[in-house]
């Protein structure tokens, strides 16, 4: 608060003995400052035994006996030296419709002064009274009241009478004279200062209530200047930080402001802009533009939101979105522009990108809701399915009609995906063609932002469809083609073999032999060719039967122990085991698994063979003691194509596909494949089936 | 004790295979006669009807299952075994299930092709 009435000019009266018919009068900024005059006024009088009289509101008298008590006066023993009465109440027995009527004044509260005076050398007077009416607008019926108190003593019985108002009362000009009027009614105006010096109490009056009134105008407009200045550094500080490049620039288009969101856009600092023309950062051609800008803002209109270009400092073009809007001054005149501009040129390059996948037609790409009613899509969409831009735009295309039935699932469980984590991943589905005829697609979808919607990419995957199918048909074809030679070849030597025995040719039989021998090699690549063929496009079909594991292993074994002579096929552990699965795929990785192991041991002529189970799995192993294979190469030996090659070892023929396939046929049983090896020590590949559950019934014996 | 030659007819589209097949099936004493024609059975009288059928799955412009599924449909061919053969090891469940006795993948072993026969003709 700016006034602040000093203790040691208002209380010279409290501590001494006062004058008579003393009228006094405080203007205060708190109620503290207050209550520490008046109790001090108070407490002073009752201190020494004056009469003391109040006439204030509820809260005041409260606060005031809370006061004294502190002093160590309890005002509830002071009967008869004390008197508290409500102000309100009083007023009211006095008051006309305007102003106080004079009589019933003198006798109510003349009455009052000289009941409590009975007795005392001096009565002492607090009065709130005035200060009420004022407050409440009536400053004439406060000048009369305080008029009124002024002629009382002469009345009644001498009085001190301590007038207080609350100085926001007298905030502005219109009250300048009145407060003069009400300083004349007192003795005594606090704050007095120095003016007392002055000779003529008229002269030192005046003073003083030019002094109270300058006193007011200046914190009224401090505390105004304040509040425009915070206003004012908030709107700064919100310009500075702000990511848009905010300027102001007058009529002629000269850059009066540049925030640091502009220096950064433009590239220009504060200091070297301000001043100079904003066509600085407009392109050499956009001199219409800025004129017409000017224009339409000396007219007091508004530019909002329009996309332009501009230069940067380092002579890079940007793109804005720009929104001009007038500066007037405070007479309302048009004095110039602030423009607040924002870089779109990212999105504009992102927006542009975007168009162009759209526009590129290289996928069919859309925008739908999650109910399936497409909103959008370019042409390869359109064309794909045969639809027109003018029957999209009508809302007829609608997922669930242009979806076959057997894929609504499937949508179903892509919005699914889409919900919860913003993706479909890719997966295969068919449209329905407007000519009806289905066009099989493979389609992604990714949810835009927290929508429901999202943005769709489809790749039209017939061809690749129909490719797979003519693949299929080359597979098919192949196999016939290779194996009716084959089977031609094995039906003449045999022939052949026949005719040798009859004629005991040894040489010949022998020769033959070697060759069905190769026929049958031929007829194995053949094969393996094929299964990895249909592999790849997951078409080897795969029987599902009981069977024993064991018997199928003994008889496999039987058939590789007749095409060797080199090596012996042991079993080295053998126990009943029942596996569900394809037995003559497996019987196939048994013989490749005993080949390979002749195969790769040529200096060895043995081979062991292990089943075993292992808690609910049957554990196949087949152990040779041949090259072996080093640890890098084991995790590669049952990819496709792969064979071991080393520089010191030599070669052993083959496609380098058996183990894969081998692989890939206990993996689709739900088993596993593995091998132990050390180089030069031979090796052990395992394979382990799940093993199938006993028969629940009557145990055989 | 001599007992009835067995008659054998075998039908595929490959001549190669036809002609080994006859010299060999001969060699093994059984009557063979060999044809392309997918249709020669229709046009065989009662008297005539062979005591098995080496039957290929694919022939040309007809397909071998059908041709099973007809003669076990009739009540005077029902009783003929049926051995069919394929270049594609994957028609055998197919073959099985058209009524087919017995299912062998070209290139095929003679001597299991043998054991079949002889199966089925004793």
């Amino acid at each position: 608060m700016a006034i602040t009435l000093k203790r040691t000019q208002t209380s010279p009266q409290a501590g001494e003995a006062l004058q008579q018919n003393e009228h006094f009068v405080q203007f205060y900024q708190t109620d503290e400052f207050l209550l520490d005059e008046l109790s001090e006024f108070i407490g002073t009088g009752l201190d020494t035994g004056d009469a003391c009289i109040v006439m204030v509101t509820k809260a005041h008298r409260e606060q005031l006996e809370e006061c004294l008590k502190a002093r160590g006066i309890d005002p509830a023993h002071e009967e008869g030296t004390y008197l508290a009465l409500d102000a309100d109440e009083t007023l009211a027995k006095f008051m006309g419709d305007d102003l106080p009527e004079p009589e019933r004044f003198v006798e109510i509260v003349g009455g009052i002064i000289t009941r409590a005076a009975q007795g005392r050398p001096h009565l002492r007077l607090y009065g709130e009274m005035v200060a009420l009416l004022w407050a409440r607008g009536k400053q004439a019926a406060a000048i009369s009241l305080e008029e009124l108190w002024n002629a009382l003593p002469q009345k009644t019985h001498p009085f001190s009478l301590f007038c207080a108002y609350p100085m926001q009362s007298f905030v502005g000009k219109v009250y300048e004279e009145q407060l003069a009027e009400i300083c004349q009614q007192h003795t005594q105006v606090f704050p007095d200062e120095s003016y007392t010096l002055l000779p003529d109490p008229d002269e030192q009056l005046k003073a003083i209530t030019l002094l109270q009134q300058k006193a007011n105008t200046l914190e009224a407009e401090i505390a105004e200047r304040k509040k425009v200045e915070e206003r004012l550094l908030h709107l700064a500080a919100i310009v500075e930080s702000s990511d848009d490049a905010i300027l102001s620039k007058d009529l002629e288009g000269i850059i009066t402001s540049w925030n640091a969101g502009a220096e950064r856009i433009y590239g220009y600092s504060a200091q070297e802009i301000v001043g100079q023309p904003v066509t600085r950062i407009f392109l050499p051609d956009q001199q219409d533009e800025f004129t017409q800008i000017m224009t339409r803002i000396r007219h007091g209109e508004r530019i909002d939101h329009y996309e332009t270009t501009r230069v940067r400092k380092d002579g890079a073009h940007l793109t804005v979105s720009v929104t001009v809007s007038p500066i007037k001054n405070s007479s309302g005149t048009i004095i110039g522009a602030s423009t607040i501009a924002r870089d779109i040129t990212e999105h504009k390059q992102l927006e542009a990108k975007f168009q162009r996948l759209l526009d590129s037609n290289l996928v069919g790409v859309f925008v739908s809701d999650f109910s399936g009613t497409f909103l959008d899509a370019n042409d390869a969409f359109l064309n794909l399915l045969g639809y027109t831009r003018t029957e999209l735009q009508a809302g007829s295309l609608q997922r669930d009609a242009l979806t076959p039935p057997e894929f609504h699932t499937q949508s179903q469980q892509a919005l699914t995906a889409l919900q919860e984590t913003g993706v479909s991943g890719t997966y295969e589905k068919e449209y329905r063609h407007k000519s009806g005829k289905r066009i099989s697609v493979l389609i992604a979808l990714a949810r835009i932002g927290q929508s429901e919607t999202c943005i769709g990419f489809v790749l039209d995957n017939s061809e690749r469809k129909e490719l797979d199918k003519r693949k299929d048909e080359f597979i098919s074809m192949a196999s016939h083609e290779l194996k009716t030679p084959v089977t031609s070849l094995k039906g003449f030597l045999s022939l052949l073999q026949r005719r040798m025995s009859a004629q005991e040719d040894e040489k010949a039989l022998h020769y033959l032999h070697r060759m069905d021998t190769q026929v049958n090699k031929l007829t194995k690549l053949i094969n393996d060719l094929l299964d990895l063929s249909k592999m790849q496009t997951g078409q080897l079909a795969y029987r599902e039967e009981r069977f024993e594991m064991d018997e199928l292993v003994q008889e496999i074994m039987e058939n590789v122990q007749e095409t060797t002579q080199t090596h012996h096929l042991q079993f080295a552990g053998l126990c009943p085991a029942q596996v569900l699965g394809d037995r003559d795929r497996i019987g196939q990785v048994l013989i490749n698994l005993l080949t390979n192991a002749i195969k790769y041991s040529p200096q060895a002529d043995s081979v062991l063979i292990r089943v075993a189970r292992d808690n609910n799995r049957i554990l196949v192993s087949i152990q040779d003691f041949g090259i072996g294979i080093a640890d890098e190469y084991q995790h590669k030996i049952f990819e496709r194509f792969y064979q071991v090659t080393d520089a010191e070892e030599k070669t052993f023929p083959g496609l380098g596909i058996g183990l894969y396939i081998s692989h890939e046929i206990v993996r689709r049983h739900g088993g596993q494949m593995w091998v132990e090896s050390e180089k030069g020590k031979g090796a052990t590949f395992h394979m382990s089936l799940p093993l199938l559950e006993e028969e629940k019934g009557p145990a055989s014996l | 004790m001599q007992t009835r030659q067995r008659k054998i007819l075998v039908v595929d589209d490959e001549p190669d295979i036809l002609e080994f097949l006859q010299e060999l099936l001969e060699l093994e004493g059984y009557s063979v006669t060999t044809t392309k024609k997918s249709d020669y059975l229709e046009t065989l009288s009662n008297g005539e009807m062979p005591d098995l059928i080496l039957l290929d799955v694919f022939l040309s412009g007809k397909d071998g299952r059908e041709i099973v599924k007809h003669l076990k449909g009739q009540q005077e061919t029902r009783y003929i075994p049926v051995l069919m053969f394929s270049a594609h090891p994957s028609a055998e469940e197919t073959a099985l299930a058209a009524g087919a006795d017995a299912f062998l993948a070209k290139p095929f072993e003679i001597d299991e092709l043998l054991a079949k026969i002889a199966h089925y003709t004793l």
